[in-house]
């Protein structure tokens, strides 16, 4: 149904393209929302996106997966949105991030509480958005790693850096909510 | 199931904003508007190159229009290549290769720059109209490797 929709959307039919809008921005709002925690800008990006993608439509390859195109377009804008420092890492964050190992035994299995979650999407929200943004299209678009890479025009390395001290920074914060 | 495996199981369902209820329609809203303002821009940029090209070119709409009323060029020319068709390709070819490079060389030594200009603007709105026609135009292509180029530019 999606290609049927994109075909029909790239021969200029309006509704189909507003039945793809209907479709992917809930999904595309969970993502971008994870990035920035202002609504306001998160509602401004998926507007952009969406008539970025209208424009782009009749040179889209059909043969791709379209939400990691979309969540490319939306990621870059938001970046572009943003002012270099904001987006741009500090060197005292990395190495804080790198000071918390990964490969902690768990104090226990099973995170079920609402509240731990709510805990770990704030701190979400308090990573460098470079972190955010990873771990939005990885978790939340379910990008894959190379997807990752592409929308954020960065090496697989710097990705899967990037990923691992962001977890790293999530897991001592949830070690600290658990006390 | 170590601790990573848990905080991958745990960021998969992270909770999150739901977007408004009314947000997918102010978006189509918005898509629609912004098609509409880039058709009008397109529709008077191509009228504003169309009446600026009609009037550097008057000069060359001139000569065309009197080499029309002379016996010896215009479709008398034209009836000429036809003839000179039917006798063969090879003087065909010929005639109208002098033809084109006279008359060229002609509308060259009597029309000013800002005439050809004016042509080189006609052509360009009568591109403007028929791109108009089509789909909006695209900015971006999405690439064998997955990247996506221009449209997030």
């Amino acid at each position: 149904m999606e290609q049927e929709l994109i075909r029909r959307a790239r021969a200029g039919d309006q509704g189909a393209f507003e039945r793809m809008i209907n479709i992917y921005t809930p999904r595309l709002f969970k993502v971008v929302r994870r990035m920035t925690s202002d609504t306001n800008e998160a509602e401004a990006i998926l507007q952009e996106t969406f008539w970025r993608i209208w424009k782009a439509l009749p040179r889209y390859q059909e043969d791709h997966h379209f939400f990691p195109y979309l969540a490319t377009v939306a990621t870059n804008l938001l970046r572009d949105s943003w002012r270099k420092d904001r987006w741009r890492l500090s060197d005292e964050y990395e190495a804080l991030a790198d000071q918390f190992p990964d490969n902690l035994p768990t104090p226990e299995t099973q995170i079920e509480a609402v509240e731990r979650l709510q805990a770990l999407a704030e701190a979400v929200a308090d990573l460098p958005p470079a972190y955010r943004a990873v771990i939005a299209l990885r978790y939340d678009a379910g990008l894959s790693y190379e997807e990752t890479a592409a929308a954020l025009d960065l090496p697989l390395n710097t990705v899967r850096t990037h990923l691992r001290r962001a977890k790293a920074v999530l897991r001592q914060k949830l070690e600290t909510f658990d006390g | 199931m170590d601790r990573r495996d848990d905080l991958d199981r745990i960021l998969e369902r992270l909770p999150s904003d739901a977007p408004r209820r009314e947000l997918a329609a102010e978006i189509s809203r918005y898509v629609r508007g912004k098609r509409r303002s880039a058709f009008n821009r397109r529709l008077a940029l191509t009228l504003a190159l169309a009446v600026s090209g009609l009037w550097l070119s008057s000069p060359l709409i001139s000569a065309l229009v009197a080499s029309q009323k002379s016996s010896s060029s215009g479709l008398a020319m034209l009836l000429d290549w036809i003839q000179a068709a039917l006798v063969g390709l090879e003087s065909f070819v010929n005639y109208t290769w002098n033809g084109l490079t006279g008359l060229q060389a002609g509308i060259a030594d009597s029309i000013s720059a800002s005439t050809w200009l004016g042509v080189a603007v006609l052509g360009l709105s009568c591109l403007l109209a028929l791109d108009q026609l089509l789909p909006t135009g695209a900015d971006t292509e999405c690439t064998s490797n997955g990247s996506h180029k221009g449209a997030e530019a």
